[in-house]
């Protein structure tokens, strides 16, 4: 079990009824049910700056639609990773999303002082609550793995996580 | 294709709720013809809504839009209340009023902060504005949270409030909660007053347009939820008559009905339009604020929407705050009469413009019938002729200034395509 900071925060964004861009409120949900401290974010990305605002580290996870195949896992530590882009996380309101948030956090010097985005690749992204059986298994190792952590907020709790 | 052939095209326009396309055909400096296309597969909610509670309705129809899901939230509570029959007490008509100053708020500064005012200084996005003019940017960030949590003290969450019921509310918010608000919404207020005379620095175009103008008009109030219907035409009716006078039509290019009057004459909703049928229900020293920053009443110019907007978020912290300070929680905080069969109508002013409710119930509640028009549908067809207006104004830019001029012409309505149903791509095209 886990002893995460009280400076941690894991928050998973997306829309838990349009299929796999709902991982993240799943995962985030898991995580809490098993005592990490994490929240789901609805709305645009602008609330996002209030929850990294003075925090030691966040751990965002999202669904990604890209090239890989469903279920591909991306961590990035660096938001200045080439594939940290503005394509990747293309499902937000008013096209204020993850880099965006990101980009604006930055500007405003209100970005948490470490900042990890978990991006999970999702093929399916109509209505409906069920995520799809690759993404599903992705999010069943990232919630088994984090809440297997000593810290799930240390700097090497993902180092060692297989990503597909 | 002659040198005055042109196409300009945008795949994708930014910073609007949804997606869709506009297309435009120039010959010379002449517009002979435009389409805005909304192409995303109709959403059904109205079929959706058959055979259930009328319990569900506002539940529902909140999921339209998580930018404005109060406004189907109210619209469509107050349409089942008439008709239903039942009276609404005047705490719980306040407290729904408190609520929907938040969903004003949060939705406004999204917009004119982060997504509008941009256009206005050359800037692409609202991150170039927070590196140019950080000021404005935190503050408009403070005003949107301070909206935010006004939804989320009365409303559980900001996001598809899960407090609000036909008849009221499931449980009446903590009075030192509330009231505690009301600091914060004054502070913002002032916040709200240095933006507007910001906003009043940029260079507007000098556009005016001919508009119907079509909004709610209260007895003493600025309208937010109560109101009967008017317009700059002189039309007064009741809300119930709004079928006799308004329409929504099928055109071939889009998927999202077109609003009209019944004798076809495209009309503008949203903030534009209730500053100018309402600028005598503001309190006089915010209607002096709106004037300072050049912003009259009888204003017919689109891009200066940007102006009302920020009025009414003035307005809607001060009226917020009101509110708050004089809160008792209602007791009980619900009507819950016995059920009748009936027909209902419901319209509130969404941050977008009226939003039209109307429901047939049997007499166990179940919905026989639902008619929901958003703003956005009201608008689309007067966004489709301010492009013409602006593209015939400004058709001596080269391409990339008038996609430009374009793009923000179509933000002056903070355009919510996904209520009206999806998809925005921008072709201008010159033969």
């Amino acid at each position: 079990m886990s002893s995460a900071s009280d400076a941690g925060l894991v928050i998973g964004i997306g829309h838990a009824d349009r299929q796999d861009d709902g991982v993240g409120p799943y995962v985030a949900r898991a995580l809490a049910g098993g005592g990490l401290p994490a929240v789901v974010h609805e709305g645009d990305g602008t609330g996002l700056l209030d929850i990294w605002d003075h925090r030691r580290a966040c751990i965002v996870i999202d669904a990604m639609a890209s090239a890989d195949p469903p279920g591909t896992i991306r961590i990035f530590t660096n938001v200045d990773d080439p594939g940290f882009a503005r394509a990747t996380f293309v499902h937000s309101s008013h096209r204020i999303g993850m880099p965006e948030a990101v980009a604006l956090g930055r500007a405003l010097d209100r970005m948490p002082d470490r900042l990890t985005v978990i991006g999970i690749s999702g093929c399916a992204f109509g209505f409906g609550d069920v995520l799809s059986p690759p993404v599903a298994a992705a999010a069943r190792r990232l919630i088994d793995h984090l809440t297997g952590a000593e810290d799930a907020f240390a700097e090497d709790a993902l180092a060692d996580f297989a990503l597909a | 294709m002659s040198e005055d052939r042109r196409i300009i095209q945008v795949d994708a326009l930014a910073r609007v709720e949804g997606e869709g396309r506009f297309k435009v055909r120039l010959d010379g400096d002449t517009v002979v013809s435009s389409e805005f296309s909304i192409f995303e597969p109709p959403r059904y909610f109205e079929g959706l809504l058959r055979g259930r509670s009328f319990r569900d309705a506002p539940d529902v129809t909140s999921r339209i839009c998580g930018i404005c899901p109060i406004a189907y939230i109210m619209g469509a509570s107050k349409a089942m209340e008439a008709a239903l029959g039942w009276e609404i007490p005047q705490p719980i008509a306040d407290l729904r009023r408190l609520i929907y100053c938040g969903e004003w708020i949060q939705s406004h500064v999204l917009h004119t902060h982060m997504l509008h005012a941009p256009d206005f200084v050359g800037l692409p996005d609202s991150i170039a504005l927070a590196q140019s003019n950080r000021g404005l940017v935190e503050n408009g960030l403070r005003a949107k949270k301070t909206g935010n949590r006004l939804m989320e003290v009365i409303g559980g969450r900001s996001v598809h409030p899960v407090n609000t019921r036909v008849g009221g509310f499931y449980r009446a918010p903590d009075a030192d909660q509330v009231r505690a608000l009301a600091p914060e919404l004054t502070r913002c207020e002032a916040l709200s007053v240095s933006a507007l005379d910001a906003f009043s620095g940029f260079d507007f175009p000098d556009l005016e347009v001919d508009y119907l103008f079509v909004a709610l008009r209260h007895e003493t109030d600025y309208p937010i939820a109560e109101g009967r219907i008017v317009s700059s035409a002189g039309l007064d009716i009741d809300v119930t008559e709004f079928p006799e006078h308004f329409e929504e039509r099928q055109v071939p290019h889009s998927n999202a009905l077109q609003g009209a009057t019944v004798d076809g004459q495209p009309y503008l909703v949203g903030p534009l339009a209730r500053f100018n049928l309402n600028a005598d229900r503001l309190p006089p020293d915010i209607l002096d604020h709106a004037k300072r920053a050049g912003l009259e009443p009888g204003c017919r110019n689109p891009f200066k929407s940007l102006l009302a907007r920020q009025v009414e978020t003035i307005y809607a912290f001060r009226e917020a705050a009101r509110l708050a300070r004089a809160y008792v929680p209602p007791e009980p905080s619900f009507v819950d009469d016995p059920l009748r069969a009936g027909i209902g109508h419901g319209i509130t002013e969404a941050p977008r413009g009226i939003c039209y409710h109307r429901y047939e119930v049997s007499e166990d509640g179940s919905i026989v019938s639902a008619t929901i028009v958003p703003p956005t549908s009201q608008n689309q067809r007067q966004i489709e002729l301010d492009l013409v207006s602006t593209v015939e104004r400004y058709h001596d830019l080269d391409d990339d200034d008038l996609q430009w001029r374009c793009e923000q012409a179509i933000r002056n309505y903070d355009p919510c395509i996904s209520c009206a149903t999806h998809f925005l791509k921008l072709d201008v095209e010159r033969v």
